[in-house]
């Protein structure tokens, strides 16, 4: 095994844990991570070395998954939204207590471009620049992308004073 | 709000959660915040949501790795003894991986014993290796931060401490002197791990961060399969953890350091634990036989 090819495998388990919480559903994250892999295999004369392989293979990863996506949206013969919600894809009974649950389900409720910032940044630790580079983004869309998804994940697990964001709030009545 | 000179915005918030703003505008940000209970609150939450997101999906860090996300998959089957040497050879692992035949971590393959249901279709093997990380990587986030009990023994009692040691592992415990890395005993304890004794080190630096080396004894024959005994699992601060198997000992290193300083802390562990005249508990000999004070 090369030593890029070495790199590579260290990169699987945090490219898996990326991929499941993005999808959220194992399986297809897995399906996901493995096309990375190969793809990256087959391409790791291409990395350079000295450069950070870990945002390499997340690049890597993100780029498929936007193809996928977009596959997948040309095939269905129904239409999806630009920012599209992939299913709600919570694993099924997995014994996680309530909150980590809720914390799946959330993040599913995020719209993918926010998911997507908060995951790197949060989860897999990536700095801003890194974070760009992966979504071919600019730093600015990062920040931004990162403060809403923040606020959303905290008004959805109720840290924040949750001022129920669209749904009316439950009727009080004032007295004038 | 005491500081004007320097200006904050959203930017700056979030990137002082995530630790990448540059001293002075994170003193900045402190100040602000000080004054700013408000604010101050919703930085905790963004905190409490990264460290949500780890409790939640570090776990996969720790799955066994299906056949089809393995690099090894895509390189036919024989290659795993020139895999293995290809990885001794390698420069960029000097440290640990020269020292001779030392950081070689064989795990059990298909044959063991470890099998596992997972929700993918076919059946997994947890690697008695994985098991082992996992079993180093839990007891270091329980102990390592308690301030109270974080040993049984203490580094003062370390004679005792190794006995005792020895004595449960079948084999004789030395305790790695890390003075030239700025780490200090602070002492051990006795954990159990799937069935075999094992014994937890702990050692602490003047700043108060904390490594462990996990020790275990009775590892059974490897069999195929190489693995380079690094995992990275992230806890706060980046945890990272390296292990290694010699004989029927297997070694897990962890703490929240950088890949270069852990493999070198490994090297001067594995050096000590080879050359046993060097500079570790050379009182062992005379230890006195207080071996009963749980």
């Amino acid at each position: 095994m090369s030593e890029t090819e070495h790199l590579i495998a260290e990169q699987i388990p945090k490219l898996r844990r990326y991929a499941r919480a993005l999808l959220g559903d194992p399986i297809r994250a897995d399906d996901l991570v493995q096309e990375a892999l190969v793809r990256g295999l087959s391409r790791s004369h291409l990395w350079q070395p000295g450069t950070d392989i870990r945002a390499w293979m997340f690049t890597i990863l993100h780029n498929i998954h936007i193809n996928n996506q977009r596959q997948r949206r040309t095939r269905a013969d129904y239409q999806e939204l630009d920012d599209d919600q992939p299913e709600m894809a919570t694993p099924p009974n997995q014994e996680r207590s309530l909150e980590i649950r809720d914390l799946a389900r959330a993040l599913q409720l995020l719209p993918e471009p926010q998911r997507q910032v908060v995951l790197l940044v949060g989860l897999e630790g990536l700095n801003y620049k890194h974070v760009a580079a992966v979504l071919d983004i600019p730093i600015g869309t990062v920040m931004s992308r990162l403060h809403r998804g923040r606020e959303a994940l905290r008004r959805f697990m109720a840290y924040g004073p949750a001022p129920q964001a669209s749904g009316q709030a439950p009727k009080l009545r004032s007295m004038p | 709000m005491t500081t004007r000179q320097i200006s904050i915005d959203e930017d700056d918030f979030q990137a002082f959660v995530d630790g990448q703003l540059p001293p002075e505008q994170r003193r900045a940000v402190m100040a602000y915040l000080a004054g700013s209970p408000d604010e101050a609150v919703r930085m905790d939450h963004y905190r409490t949501l990264n460290e949500a997101l780890h409790l939640a999906y570090d776990e996969v860090l720790y799955e066994p790795l299906p056949k089809r996300l393995r690099v090894e998959h895509y390189r036919g089957q024989s290659s795993w003894a020139g895999w293995l040497s290809d990885w001794l050879g390698l420069g960029r692992l000097g440290p640990v991986a020269r020292f001779a035949g030392v950081a070689l971590l064989l795990v059990a393959g298909t044959g063991g014993g470890w099998l596992m249901h997972d929700r993918y279709d076919n059946q997994e093997v947890e690697t008695a290796a994985m098991s082992f990380a996992r079993q180093a990587a839990n007891a270091h986030l329980v102990f390592a931060p308690d301030l109270r009990h974080p040993v049984e023994f203490g580094a003062d009692q370390q004679d005792s401490l190794l006995l005792w040691l020895s004595e449960r592992l079948g084999q004789a415990m030395h305790a790695p002197n890390l003075e030239e890395l700025g780490y200090t005993l602070v002492g051990g304890r006795l954990l159990p791990a799937s069935g075999e004794p094992a014994a937890q080190l702990m050692y602490e630096n003047p700043d108060a961060h904390r490594i462990t080396l996990y020790i275990r004894a009775g590892w059974a024959t490897p069999v195929s399969g190489a693995h380079e005994g690094t995992v990275s699992f992230a806890g706060e601060g980046g945890t990272s953890m390296v292990y290694w198997i010699e004989g029927s000992l297997a070694y897990a290193l962890i703490g929240a350091m950088d890949r270069e300083q852990l493999f070198g802390a490994a090297k001067t562990i594995q050096q000590q634990l080879h050359a046993p005249t060097l500079p570790t508990p050379a009182q062992e000999q005379t230890a006195t036989t207080e071996k009963d004070a749980t």
